[in-house]
């Protein structure tokens, strides 16, 4: 599933996420914004495959101190991945 | 402030995947204390896309219609979106320096290093702003965008300055999410994008921007810029990086 979302802080966030089970199969977080150090989205997107949704947005929390984004923010990341879940309801 | 002394590197035409290699070269020499702060202004040949760190390439160029033209599709280390760099109607800079003072602030030091072509533009009898994250606008279209990436206290900045850009191909390469067009209320790229040559209503050379872009760089961050020539050390990295954007698993990685 592919969900795009302008973000009020001004740049395109991409989420194409699977689920099976209501576990995350498998996630790519991309668009058109910025994030320093960059290598941590791809970290990101690994520590949330295999989770809930529940844990998955425990672990968005927890990049709050180590990422800076520009035009994104963690919560439309929260956000996008929510709305992909409940479309699937 | 006192005025620093920085390097200035006039590049010819040079093909996607050296461009990349020598951006990446600069910023790791930057960040080795091996060079100084550096600008270098160059072009591409040939017509290029680039598409930002973060972007799915089949979400954001045309791949069909790149390959027909021959335009090759190279990711960048920076992050940001997809871009057309027109051979024969864009310059691109790029510049590494210090992270420090109002420099470490992201969003503060865009629009810093972004004021060199906002000055550069004023030069020319462009009336350009900054439009944050990372555009220049000229009546209210964008006419340049730029990309940053930090390794510890270095930045490196890269940016496109539209100076008579082939719209069409660029509307044709490029894939714009409709969610994008929507947010800056256009229906397409052309309504949204505009050029150095149709805003002073007369045909420009990218070349010809050259020595408007070091005045403005300097006025805008301090610098009396002094032209060199790649060393050897550096040219031989940027070939050495140049391997990675010809490899398929870096471009196709998204």
């Amino acid at each position: 599933m592919k969900i795009i979302k302008r973000s009020n802080a001004g740049k395109t966030l991409v989420i194409d996420i699977d689920f099976k089970d209501n576990v995350i199969t498998d996630i790519c977080i991309s668009g058109d914004y910025f994030a320093y150090p960059e290598t941590l989205i791809e970290e990101l997107e690994e520590k949330l495959k295999g989770k809930t949704l529940t844990e998955a947005l425990k672990i968005i929390d927890t990049y709050k101190d180590k990422i800076t984004l520009l035009g994104i923010t963690l919560e439309d990341i929260k956000q996008a991945i929510k709305d992909a879940y409940d479309n699937l309801r | 402030m006192p005025i620093t002394e920085a390097r200035l590197i006039i590049d010819s035409r040079k093909n996607p995947y050296y461009n990349m290699g020598f951006d990446e070269a600069l910023l790791v020499l930057k960040k080795q204390g091996i060079i100084p702060t550096t600008l270098r202004l160059y072009m591409w040949g040939p017509s290029t896309v680039t598409i930002g760190y973060f972007q799915r390439i089949r979400d954001v160029v045309n791949l069909e219609y790149a390959g027909k033209h021959n335009i090759p599709v190279v990711r960048r280390i920076t992050g940001g979106g997809a871009v057309y760099h027109d051979m024969y109607g864009e310059i691109t800079y790029s510049i590494v320096l210090d992270a420090k003072g109002p420099l470490l602030d992201v969003q503060e030091s865009y629009r810093i290093i972004c004021s060199g072509l906002v000055e550069t533009l004023r030069h020319i009898g462009l009336e350009a702003s900054f439009a944050p994250v990372n555009d220049i606008i000229v009546n209210n279209k964008k006419i340049s965008g730029s990309a940053q990436t930090r390794k510890r206290s270095t930045i490196l900045q890269h940016g496109t300055l539209l100076v008579s850009s082939n719209l069409d191909i660029m509307e044709k390469v490029l894939v714009v999410p409709k969610e994008k067009l929507i947010s800056h209320k256009v229906v397409s790229i052309k309504d949204r994008v505009t050029t150095i040559s149709i805003e002073l209503g007369r045909d420009i050379e990218p070349e010809d921007l050259i020595p408007y872009l070091i005045k403005g760089f300097e006025k805008a961050l301090n610098l009396k810029l002094i032209e060199e020539k790649p060393s050897t050390k550096e040219v031989r990295l940027a070939e050495e990086l140049s391997e990675k954007y010809r490899k398929h698993e870096w471009n196709f990685k998204r």
